[in-house]
């Protein structure tokens, strides 16, 4: 096993015990990423000099007895939505080909803060508008999508590269590149995690959180980012809690709804069998499955869609003025449709927004679920290309709309959502479900979801992208 | 009180959109954009069936104490 086969926690253990040191770790994750870089293009930069830079700095702090803490000396990417400074944000856009950073973001901020070692910025997909990342490949088979919008963290996490990552998540670009690359995924409540310094698709439905490969590393990296910032108008100042205090107590006596229409309306037989089965042990581990009806459920990527495209034509309508040929196809002609919104149709989306909202405080009020529990995919990674899923009863979906459509009710109503890998298919893919819990809740969801993860080991597997 | 959903966007009804807005479009621009629009305008149509009465617009999440997890 090499140091970069770890686990983020198993690593931080070594680390403070000084069995290893953040150099050792830093050079055995970039070494990895150069051996798996050519198959899977998952970086828009490898900052392989700051990362040993930070890594040597850890390193003499750890010697001298000063831990900052579950991240102190460990390597991660973030995203190339985030500023760095003195680095392009590219946002994998060639409309970005001038653009340069002058301060950081506030969770790369965070990130160094901890002691992080940040070895470099991930492919997006152009923008964070879209789900595919078409610039990189899924290290389980690199003819298929690693998923998206942030699809290079996804990618390079799963491909031990590096041991966890920032995504952001605004119709699900955390969970669904986690659950296509077998990674844990946290998207966390609205205003939890702050935004300054990050480049938005959607003001009303942007979250930035965590790639990691467990729970545990999920939860950790979220203690690090979460916290209050005026920066970011969402942001909530609510103090910050331990998120691994409590996620070993277990879920009996939990009431866990299991939606009865919406999400398994549209899926691969395959990977509804595979959700099934978390049903089965998360009901074994003492959960109590609930039957229930989500409301509203009809109107989700109408409101989705409603509030996304006109606010990202807003955030880009002087570049698509100005440049609009330096997009890729797919942005330029939703960025276009999106200026033809009426400003009624929005305000619309957004008064339905508040009705879907008060019905899933309905749901998960006293005497009622504590999560729901969900697929967080339709089916395993499409292949590069593909536009189409077709369904058992033959009927076909977009895969935009089929993946979007599993994501948004957690975008709409800015509830915490994780993801949690649920096995593989018989072509060696990862899909994941995902737990949707109450407002700032995340400590109750990574219990869940580390519950189910303690009865399983897909969290061991490795991909092989060569 | 039923409303109606609007027809289907021409060509020319989008690149006039357009220039009302500041976005110059020419008509082959117009026509990649045409069959997307027509399903967002579809999708958002949808949403007109939906009684709101005096629902107000939720511009963001804003946590309320009852809210939050014990």
């Amino acid at each position: 096993m090499s140091l970069h086969d770890l686990t983020m926690a198993e690593a931080a253990a070594r680390l403070r015990a000084r069995e290893i040191s953040p150099v050792e770790l830093t050079e055995s994750c970039l070494a990895r990423i150069g051996e798996t870089e050519g198959a899977l293009n998952a970086y828009v930069a490898v900052t392989g000099e700051p990362a040993r830079e930070a890594a040597a700095a850890a390193e003499k702090e750890i010697a001298g007895g000063r831990v900052r803490g579950p991240m102190h000396g460990i390597p991660v990417c973030v995203k190339d939505l985030c500023d760095m400074a003195g680095l392009a944000t590219t946002a994998s856009s060639k409309v970005r080909h001038d653009h340069m950073a002058d301060s950081d973001s506030a969770v790369v901020t965070r990130l160094k803060e901890a002691g992080a070692v940040i070895v470099g910025k991930t492919h997006t997909h152009e923008f964070a508008y879209g789900i595919s990342t078409p610039t990189t490949r899924n290290p389980w088979n690199t003819d298929c999508i690693p998923g998206g919008s942030s699809g290079g963290t996804g990618a390079s996490v799963a491909a031990r590269g590096c041991f966890a990552g920032i995504g952001t998540d605004t119709g699900g670009s955390i969970r669904i590149p986690a659950a296509l690359c077998g990674l844990v995924g946290l998207k966390p409540t609205y205003g939890r995690v702050s935004r300054a310094g990050v480049t938005s698709l959607s003001w009303s439905l942007d979250h930035v959180g965590p790639l990691a490969r467990t729970v545990e590393d999920a939860a950790n990296m979220l203690g690090v980012l979460a916290g209050y910032d005026a920066r970011d108008p969402g942001s909530v100042d609510l103090p910050v809690p331990d998120y691994t205090a409590g996620m070993d107590d277990g879920i009996a006596g939990l009431r866990l709804g299991r939606p009865a229409n919406f999400y398994f309306d549209g899926m691969d037989g395959e990977a509804r069998t595979l959700v099934e089965a978390a049903f089965d042990a998360l009901r074994a581990a003492g959960a109590e499955i609930v039957p229930v009806e989500l409301p509203l459920a009809e109107t989700y990527i109408a409101v989705e869609f409603g509030l996304c495209l006109p606010e990202a034509s807003a955030y880009h309508e002087k570049e698509l003025r100005s440049r609009a040929d330096l997009y890729g196809e797919d942005v330029r002609t939703f960025l276009e449709a999106g200026e033809l919104i009426p400003a009624t149709d929005y305000i619309r989306a957004l008064r339905v927004r508040e009705r879907i909202k008060q019905g899933w405080a309905a749901l998960m009020a006293p005497g009622g679920i504590d999560a729901v529990v969900a697929p967080t995919v339709p089916a395993a990674a499409a292949r590069v290309g593909q536009d189409m899923f077709t369904w058992p009863d033959g009927t076909e979906e977009t895969t935009t709309n089929a993946h979007v459509r599993h994501s948004c009710p957690a975008n709409v109503t800015g509830l915490p959502a994780i993801t949690v890998p649920c096995g593989f298919t018989a072509a060696g893919l990862p899909v994941g479900f995902q737990t949707i819990g109450r407002p700032f809740a995340e400590a109750d969801i990574v219990r869940i979801a580390r519950s189910y993860e303690a009865t399983v080991d897909w969290s061991a597997r490795a991909p092989d992208p060569g | 009180m039923e409303f109606a959903n609007r027809p289907s966007p021409t060509p020319d009804a989008i690149v006039r959109a357009a220039n009302a807005t500041g976005l110059s479009l020419d008509h082959a621009r117009a026509e990649t954009v045409q069959p997307w629009l027509e399903i967002i305008y579809s999708s958002l149509d949808s949403l007109k069936a939906v009684d709101l009465g005096e629902t107000p617009p939720s511009f963001a999440f804003k946590s309320r104490k009852s809210d939050r997890a014990s």
